[in-house]
């Protein structure tokens, strides 16, 4: 006994429940198409999934159920379904009227014809008559018959459709008047009231007169047999619901009134190309996404065949639109209000960060230097359009959207302008509490440790440890010694930077204080870089600077360094450079080995870092350096150096062709003075002496595989200077080589045997010879 | 860049880190693994940046009865290391 009073029974114990019954006549029959499932045990048995929870329920406070509640299984009233009463009678009111429009009227001229029995009818009616949604029945009636076949069952109430035979008799009597239809609704009262209720739950007696006025091939019986005949016709009807037996009946009544069954949904039949009726087609995705379908299924069964399939073919389309609009709004309204503002204020920084030059230059330092360089490395080619809007945000573009950048840019700006002015703590201490609190933000990140520093004797200590280890020169003094470099170098090109920033020329005193920061930077830098330690010639101790220059990253900052020095510091580094020569790591390492043909790989690299970054400094200053300098560098070469093992590396001779090479420019410029000229040519013959018996040690070994360019560069700075029996000793040197070479070029593959020719022509050049002569 | 190092670069551990840039070193994480290379970079959690690095890690065999333990090594062009799995920086020789 369930709370109430209700069965709670398996539904097969029970029975059906009357589908007739008013609570339930509404609901459409979704498997109206099947012919008799009753006995279908494929689905699944209620017993089988039931869990058995309802049995443990205590019920035995239920006893007085009934009468709290009126129960008894079988007399559920029906006058509370106001609404399905109502809804019954809504369609059929309207029905009433239009027949009895139809019959008032215009009799004769809607039976005369029997094929298109509703045609003239329609077209008789005054529009006003018809509710806007109202059913085409020409189209309707037109295509059904052909297009839905009706079932077997309905074949007998079928036949008596067919009008042929018959309708010429009982189109006078079809219709009936409004007192006609009045008398016999009083005359059904009767037999309803006595009618056991449950018996009859089927159709109210609305729906009675309805189907008197609606259904002529029904009542055509009636008229001459009473009300009974009908009555019996309904009695079935609703037994043939009961059992499942609804559909065939509904299609039939459906051919005969189409417009009767408005809102009860019939199969499609072929032309929908689904077997579900139409309203499960368009029930489903209102189900789902709760969007009412388009037009009501009852609409539908109005249209034509073609229509009809057009319609059902845009439902498509448009149910397959809703379904995609679907899922791309399934994550709507995920991010609330504050979190879109949130990433709008993100964007938003980020836009003026990008967009003001001022920040770019501090944010994007980094980037901005870079792109620079890689500018002037190629300075054909112009920065990229990125780097041209990025850089110089004042390229052109969109002047509109432009403006609206530039708009809420300066916004944005104001905005920030005043975040940034608010003072920063980066501590909060709250009242009363132990400790502080500290926040972090991407500038600043919160310090992982907070050491105290010790100003003034750290400081101390380490000085004194600096100033005695100092000619220890240990690893670590000489790593020190080179991040100080660093750090002056980094503060002078800081300040170097900021004289973009000075103001134009008028305001002297600005500048003076800029400039006078600059020399102090400067020579902050040159203390650091140790040049000026004294040499001492008898001590083992490997000079300071010659030292960190044997360190990679040293040698990476010379170029950097060279830029601020002055003319006089530049000789000065220079000088100290060339008295160390012999000592200075790339040449010392730079010396092949007896046996070895390869220097090591590491050497290597340091050979060529020096050549690309220190090299380029030096050759640039010396190539503009006085005849003098030149003879001065050369004479402390030849006086302080082994030249002998320098002209056996790759750095040594680049220093003895670049000078060589230099003192002959000036020579046949002819600006220098005789004085210097003859100096020089000592200078050179004294060079030549040294390196006499030496020429081919120049040469790498194996000089066949690697690049001796260097070597043909040498000898042909040495060539051109030289006197007329110095040509020959040269020659006579290396005419070996020479040969080699050019046998060589001719074997080799031709790109490289080209390179090798070039080069050996180089020296031949230089004394008035060519490699052609020769070959 | 600060005015301060201008005197006395070393104030903090981590300014003799500062003295291996560009500097062979070796650096020990957890996990038992051993990094030797190039030291880029670095920063104040030590996070690492490594260039030419040659990685070691040590695995202790499972077997109950057999305890040694196998290498692995690893090559890599460049590295970033972050600094909450080191352990200790070193400078070495370059060897």
């Amino acid at each position: 006994m369930s709370f109430f009073g209700f069965d709670t029974g398996p539904l097969r114990d029970r029975g059906q429940h009357p589908a007739t019954a008013p609570g339930f006549s509404q609901i459409p029959d979704h498997f109206a198409s099947r012919p008799n499932d009753d006995d279908d045990d494929d689905g699944i048995d209620f017993e089988d999934t039931y869990d058995g929870l309802g049995d443990a329920l205590d019920e035995k406070d239920d006893a007085f159920n009934d009468e709290t509640f009126g129960g008894g299984d079988d007399k559920i009233g029906k006058d509370f379904d106001f609404h399905g009463q109502t809804a019954k009678v809504a369609d059929a009111m309207d029905e009433e009227h239009e027949v009895f429009n139809r019959s008032a009227r215009k009799p004769s001229v809607v039976h005369s014809a029997s094929t298109q029995q509703q045609q003239p009818s329609r077209q008789a009616l005054p529009p006003a008559h018809v509710p806007a949604l109202r059913p085409d029945m020409s189209l309707w009636g037109g295509t059904t018959i052909s297009s839905t076949p009706p079932p077997p069952p309905a074949a007998e109430i079928h036949r008596e459709q067919t009008p042929s035979a018959r309708a010429p008799t009982q189109n006078v009597k079809k219709y009936m008047s409004l007192d006609e239809v009045e008398a016999e609704i009083l005359m059904s009262q009767k037999p309803l009231v006595m009618a056991p209720q449950p018996v009859f739950q089927g159709p109210p007696p609305q729906q009675v007169h309805q189907y008197i006025h609606q259904q002529p091939d029904f009542h055509q019986i009636p008229q001459h047999g009473g009300f009974s005949m009908q009555m019996q016709n309904m009695l079935r009807g609703s037994q043939q619901q009961q059992q499942h037996m609804q559909a065939p009946q509904m299609i039939h009544q459906q051919q005969q009134h189409p417009d009767h069954l408005r809102g009860i949904p019939t199969p499609v039949g072929p032309a929908g190309g689904a077997r579900l009726p139409p309203h499960e087609q368009l029930q489903e995705p209102r189900n789902v996404y709760g969007m009412a379908p388009h037009a009501p299924a009852s609409q539908l069964q109005n249209m034509s065949e073609i229509e009809r399939t057009r319609f059902l073919e845009d439902e498509r389309k448009r149910l397959k639109r809703n379904h995609k609009i679907a899922q791309l709004a399934r994550y709507n309204g995920l991010m609330t209000p504050n979190d879109k503002n949130f990433i709008t204020r993100i964007q938003l920084q980020q836009l003026v960060s990008i967009n003001n030059a001022d920040d770019a230059a501090n944010e994007d330092f980094y980037y901005i230097v870079h792109s620079a360089i890689r500018a002037r490395a190629n300075p054909t080619q112009p920065l990229n359009q990125f780097a041209q809007t990025y850089l110089y945000r004042q390229g052109r573009g969109n002047r509109r959207q432009d403006n609206h950048l530039h708009r809420m840019e300066q916004q944005v700006q104001r905005a920030v302008a005043a975040a940034k002015a608010r003072p920063k703590a980066s501590q909060l201490v709250l009242e009363g509490s132990l400790g502080k609190i500290s926040f972090s933000n991407v500038k600043t990140p919160r310090p992982m440790l907070n050491i105290k520093k010790n100003e003034t004797g750290v400081g101390e200590q380490v000085r004194k440890t600096q100033r005695s280890t100092i000619s220890g020169a240990g690893k670590k003094t000489l790593l020190l010694t080179i991040e100080n470099v660093y750090n002056a170098l980094l503060n002078l090109e800081c300040h170097e930077r900021d004289r973009g920033k000075l103001p134009p020329p008028p305001e002297t005193n600005i500048h003076t204080e800029w400039e006078a920061k600059r020399q102090l930077l400067v020579s902050k830098l040159w203390q650091e870089l140790k040049i000026m330690s004294p040499i001492d010639p008898s001590s083992n101790q490997t000079h300071p600077f010659i030292a960190i220059l044997s360190y990679t990253k040293m040698k990476r900052a010379i170029q950097r360094i060279f830029r601020h020095l002055d003319e006089e510091q530049r000789v000065t580094v220079l000088t100290m450079i060339v008295v160390h020569l012999d000592i200075l790591d790339v040449v010392k390492n730079g010396v092949y080995q007896p046996h070895e043909t390869t220097l090591p790989s590491a050497t290597r690299e340091e050979i060529d870092l020096f050549a690309s970054t220190v090299l380029p400094s030096l050759i640039s200053y010396v190539y503009e350096a006085p005849l003098r300098i030149v003879i001065g560098l050369l004479g402390i070469l030849l006086e302080r150096v082994d030249v002998v093992l320098v002209s056996k590396t790759k750095i040594g001779l680049a220093f003895l062709t670049m000078f060589s090479s230099r003192a002959e420019i000036v020579k046949q410029s002819g600006k220098a003075n005789e004085n210097e000229l003859a100096q020089w040519q000592a200078m050179y013959d004294r060079l030549f002496e040294t390196l006499q018996g030496h020429w081919m040690g120049c040469f790498p070994p194996n000089g066949m595989a690697v690049d001796d360019v260097y070597v043909w560069q040498f000898l042909a700075s040495v060539a051109v200077g030289a006197s007329m029996p110095q040509q020959q000793m040269l020659v006579g040197a290396v005419k070996d080589r020479v040969m080699e070479n050019v046998m060589a070029s001719k074997t080799l593959p031709a790109e490289i045997g080209t390179q090798k020719s070039a080069n050996v022509n180089l020296f031949m050049r230089a004394i008035g010879l060519d490699v052609e002569l020769l070959g | 860049m600060s005015d301060a190092d201008d005197s006395n670069p070393i104030q903090e551990p981590l300014d003799l880190v500062r003295l291996s840039l560009d500097e062979h070193v070796f650096v020990k994480l957890r996990g038992d693994r051993e990094l030797r290379g190039r030291l880029h970079a670095y920063d104040s959690h030590c996070n690492l940046v490594l260039g030419e690095v040659e990685e070691t890690i040590y695995v202790v065999n499972d077997d109950e009865d057999d305890d040694s333990v196998k290498t692995i090594k690893n090559n890599s062009e460049m590295l970033f290391v972050r600094g909450d799995s080191v352990v200790l920086i070193s400078p070495q020789s370059q060897s």
